[in-house]
């Protein structure tokens, strides 16, 4: 958590593998991101991370369940079996119904969900979020927080990046402050949600 | 309109890949676009303009010296309609001896008409002085050839040569020029002239009006009015020479039009397509500009500047390259290439420069204009989703097809790319189409020329004409008769086969000109393959000519008529067969046929088919060991028309190849630009650099394939366009065979030449958008 400017973001994209420090290293589960190749770190994302962004960042010209099946096809995976696997995250997100939409039709909430299921489609190890609620109005951003949290409780590890701090406070295990690209703080904390 | 300029050079600034892509396309397309109109100027009326540049003389008159003197002539020069003049120039007859002219080819022996001129420029006929020296001391002469390879140095050249002449101290080539208007076979200096006793002047005129040959002779009636009478001996007008000219097979002329007018089709294309690409893509800026207070007057200036700076920019470079580039390209091109006797020399008229550096920018000012008014009609916030958002319509539909096919999704997400902006995807297609009818054309026409120039030449067939020595031209007289030569030479290690051949001069009763007809004795395989209608003669009576005799003759495939020997021998012959070269006073027959006509008539040349592998020198001396009195001459392989439009369309076929790759590189980039987000996000969640290059190379290789599965049927179209206009102004008919070029094998090929144009425009952006850092794009909307 910290103010605009201060990093977040940048954080989380070396840990994606997206940027590379201009000094340091960035070690993810023991592995040096800074001795991996480009494809390496594709391949690498494709595996281990999923990522969720402030402003979606769906393929207008695929519907829900295509956006969300690209990962796995990505990897080799039968188109058929991606689109089953892809129509279970919806089912799970409860946006089953809008698999055959496209972006453009969907609601800010209905689009960050679709692209939580992206997100999941490869069971990454480490999903990294990006202001995931940053581009939603309060009610739609509840629910798709209510969504991480559950998701987190069901096992999967998540690092969430926000400036807003109520949000942090409410879903966050452990907690990592920053201001001007320096960790300023770090603390353990009891969910509130 | 300081705000607009200054708008307008932060965006140059700003977009520096794009404002290089357009400098860079407009600067390859107005070098092909000097290229194309260079090569339309060079082929476009050769005779005029060659005439145009050498200051041709419209009438070359003779007058007999005896009759009238050079002051009399000087005062014509001032005549009415006379615009220019030259001379009088003294005019002299040699006899050039077999000696000499069997060192030098391109001459003949005997009478040589020779003119006194103080050098090769002036005011009328300015000589090419293309090797050599102009004569100036005695015993100097310049011959009149045209500008071949080999002529100009070598050891076959002439230059430094000996003519001796009886009585008279020997002359010695010093130069080699060409004369539009033939109006000597070889000049020497003013006072050289008066040791050859000349006997007549020659005077050169240009006139104001010599459209028709009625003006002409009026003109030449003019001048000589005052004159003693009966002292004009003759007179040549350049219509006639035109004429003779224009009779002539220029087969290389619509073939490099058609070039040129594709080229042109090309560039323009090309043009249009990056513009529009990058207006379409700075509607976002567009809509920021309105926002900003901009009028949409002035939105439109912004982006007219913004694309016709670099556009100016890439025009006047683009030209001047192509004035460096285009000059050794057609030279290399029209070398060899002669009207007459005189060279045509590749020079690009200023019309050229002038329409390529004013043009280009000006195509690119209209063609941005279009979308521009389209922005200066659209609301900021629509102007500013137009430029983010791609346009809709069976796109989605298609996409969501493509995923389910079975393919890798990173080749199913490049197909269905170009489908966002269905506009520029149809432009790349149409530049892909152009490039591929351009590589189809060439192919097609390169086979065709090479067939022609093989079975012309005679190509694989006899290697070599032996000439019988004759004593009146100084050589040795051969030992043995006719017939026994051709069985010495068909003895002789190496020779596979031999044919003896001869000539008689016939008349066809009713046609006040005499035609040769040249019978072959055995050697069959020996005859060049040149057969294009009908069937080789098979027994007595049946005669093979070329189109032009059969054109001239007014004569079919079937017609029998009769011959007649000076003797008056009669024998009635059938044309059963066109061959695809050969004078409009000539054709072959078999030698009984000959010797029907003229039963003295003997072979005077034998042509040799060597063995594969054998030594064309070991050959030759092996001639002159069995009879020194036999001359072996190689026989050439090399046609300078179809060497033209060889040359010519594999230099054009990479030109405009290269342009329309660069057409694809621009829709590349621009789509990486637009893409810039997606290709971000993809690359997120695990998409490899490869895959990215993949999508991105895959996405203008479908295009490629549609430009060339388009791009093979015009190119085929094109070619079936052309060769019936050749065939018409050359008067030659090409054999099925010639035609027949493209085979399924070829056209898959031709068709993966789309992809292979697309590919190679892509690949290079392709690799830069799969290796661009992208976590900054994903954070933005």
């Amino acid at each position: 958590m910290g103010p605009s400017g201060c990093g977040k973001s940048t954080l989380l994209n070396m840990i994606a593998g997206l940027d590379r420090p201009s000094a340091g290293s960035v070690c993810v589960d023991g592995e040096d991101l800074g001795r991996i190749n480009e494809t390496g770190l594709a391949l690498f994302r494709r595996r281990r991370i999923g990522m969720i962004f402030q402003f979606f960042n769906l393929i207008d010209d695929l519907p829900a369940i295509d956006n969300v099946a690209l990962a796995a096809q990505l990897t080799g995976t039968p188109a058929r079996q991606a689109r089953r696997r892809a129509l279970e995250l919806l089912d799970e997100l409860g946006i089953a119904d809008r698999g055959n939409v496209y972006p453009a039709v969907l609601s800010g909430g209905e689009r960050q969900r679709v692209a939580v299921a992206r997100a999941l489609m490869n069971r990454p190890a480490l999903l990294l979020a990006d202001e995931p609620t940053g581009a939603l109005d309060s009610q739609a951003g509840e629910q798709v927080m209510d969504l991480l949290i559950d998701l987190n409780e069901l096992g999967q590890t998540l690092l969430l990046v926000t400036h807003d701090e109520r949000l942090a406070t409410r879903c966050a295990s452990q907690l990592v402050t920053m201001a001007d690209g320096r960790i300023t703080g770090e603390r353990t904390l009891e969910r509130t949600a | 309109m300081s705000a607009v300029w200054r708008a307008s050079r932060a965006a140059v600034r700003r977009r520096r890949l794009q404002t290089s892509v357009i400098g860079v396309v407009v600067l390859v397309s107005s070098l092909a676009l000097v290229v194309a109109l260079g090569l339309l100027d060079v082929v476009s009326g050769p005779f005029d303009r060659i005439f145009g540049q050498a200051h041709g003389a419209h009438v070359v008159a003779t007058f007999d010296a005896a009759k009238v003197t050079g002051e009399e002539l000087g005062r014509t020069a001032h005549g009415p309609g006379v615009r220019a003049s030259a001379g009088p120039l003294a005019q002299a007859v040699i006899e050039m001896p077999e000696s000499a002219a069997s060192q030098m080819p391109g001459m003949a022996p005997g009478p040589l008409t020779v003119v006194g001129r103080a050098d090769p420029g002036g005011d009328v006929d300015r000589l090419d002085l293309f090797a050599g020296h102009w004569a100036t001391g005695p015993g100097q002469i310049v011959l009149a050839l045209p500008d071949a390879p080999g002529m100009g140095n070598g050891p076959h050249s002439p230059i430094g040569k000996r003519i001796r002449l009886s009585g008279q101290r020997p002359l010695t080539v010093v130069g080699l020029a060409s004369s539009v208007s033939g109006t000597a076979q070889a000049w020497v200096s003013p006072r050289q002239i008066t040791y050859l006793h000349p006997t007549a002047y020659q005077m050169l005129y240009r006139f104001d009006h010599v459209a028709t040959a009625r003006q002409i002779s009026e003109d030449t009636a003019a001048v000589s009015a005052g004159l003693p009478s009966g002292s004009l001996i003759a007179h040549q007008s350049y219509l006639t020479l035109k004429a003779q000219v224009a009779a002539n097979p220029n087969t290389f002329v619509p073939f490099l039009m058609a070039f040129g007018i594709l080229g042109l089709l090309v560039a323009v294309l090309i043009v249009g397509n990056v513009v529009s690409g990058v207006v379409v893509s700075g509607f976002r800026h567009i809509g920021v500009l309105k926002s900003l207070g901009f009028t949409p007057n002035q939105v439109v200036a912004v982006y007219l500047v913004m694309v016709c700076v670099p556009a100016t920019a890439g025009a006047l470079v683009g030209t001047a390259l192509g004035g460096v580039v285009a000059r050794p390209l057609l030279h290399q091109v029209f070398q060899g290439t002669n009207l007459g006797t005189a060279t045509v020399d590749p020079t690009i008229g200023s019309w050229a420069y002038a329409t390529t550096a004013l043009g280009m920018p000006l195509t690119v000012l209209l063609v941005a204009l279009i979308p521009a008014l389209r922005a200066h009609r659209l609301s900021a916030a629509r102007a500013i989703s137009a430029g983010s958002a791609p346009h809709r319509g069976r796109g989605p539909a298609v996409q969501r097809w493509l995923t389910g096919v079975r393919l890798p999704r990173s080749v199913t997400l490049g197909l269905g790319l170009p489908l966002a902006r269905p506009g520029r995807a149809l432009l790349t297609v149409a530049s892909v189409l152009l490039g591929v009818a351009t590589v189809t054309f060439a192919t097609g026409l390169s086979a065709t020329m090479v067939s022609y120039s093989d079975a012309t030449q005679g190509v694989g067939k006899a290697k070599s004409t032996v000439w019988r020595g004759q004593t009146r031209f100084d050589q040795t007289a051969p030992h043995h008769d006719d017939a026994a030569t051709q069985k010495l030479l068909r003895g002789l290690p190496h020779v596979a086969d031999v044919a003896a051949v001869g000539f008689a001069d016939v008349r066809i009763p009713g046609r006040s000109e005499g035609v040769a007809i040249e019978g072959v004795r055995g050697g069959r395989s020996t005859l060049p393959d040149d057969l294009a209608r009908g069937r080789w003669m098979r027994r007595p009576g049946e005669v093979v000519a070329s189109g032009r005799f059969l054109a001239k003759q007014a004569l079919r495939l079937g017609d029998s008529f009769t011959l007649t020997a000076a003797d008056g021998r009669q024998e009635r012959v059938t044309l059963v067969g066109e061959i695809l070269a050969g004078p409009e006073d000539w054709m072959r027959a078999d030698w009984s046929t000959v010797t029907a006509l003229a039963p003295d008539a003997q072979a005077n040349q034998y042509w040799v088919r060597l063995a594969r592998g054998a030594d064309f020198n070991t050959y030759t001396k092996a001639v002159q060991a069995a009879d020194p009195g036999l001359y072996s001459t190689k026989n050439t392989t090399v046609n300078t028309d179809a060497a033209t439009v060889i040359s010519s369309a594999y230099a054009l076929t990479l030109m405009l190849t290269l342009v329309a790759a660069t057409g694809v590189f621009n829709t590349v980039v621009l789509s990486a630009r637009e893409r810039r987000r997606d290709l971000g996000m993809l690359k997120s969640i695990g998409m490899t650099p490869r895959q990215v290059t993949v999508m991105m190379v895959v996405s203008m290789a479908g295009l490629g394939l549609v430009g060339g599965i388009l791009g093979l049927p015009l190119g085929v179209a094109a070619y079936h366009v052309v060769i019936p206009i050749t065939e018409h102004a050359a008067q030659l008919t090409f054999p099925d065979r010639m035609l027949d070029v493209w085979h399924p094998g070829l056209m898959t090929l031709l068709v993966l030449a789309g992809v292979a144009i697309a590919a190679l425009g892509a690949v290079i952006p392709a690799r830069a958008a799969a290796r661009r850092t992208i976590a900054r794009v994903l954070r933005t909307e």
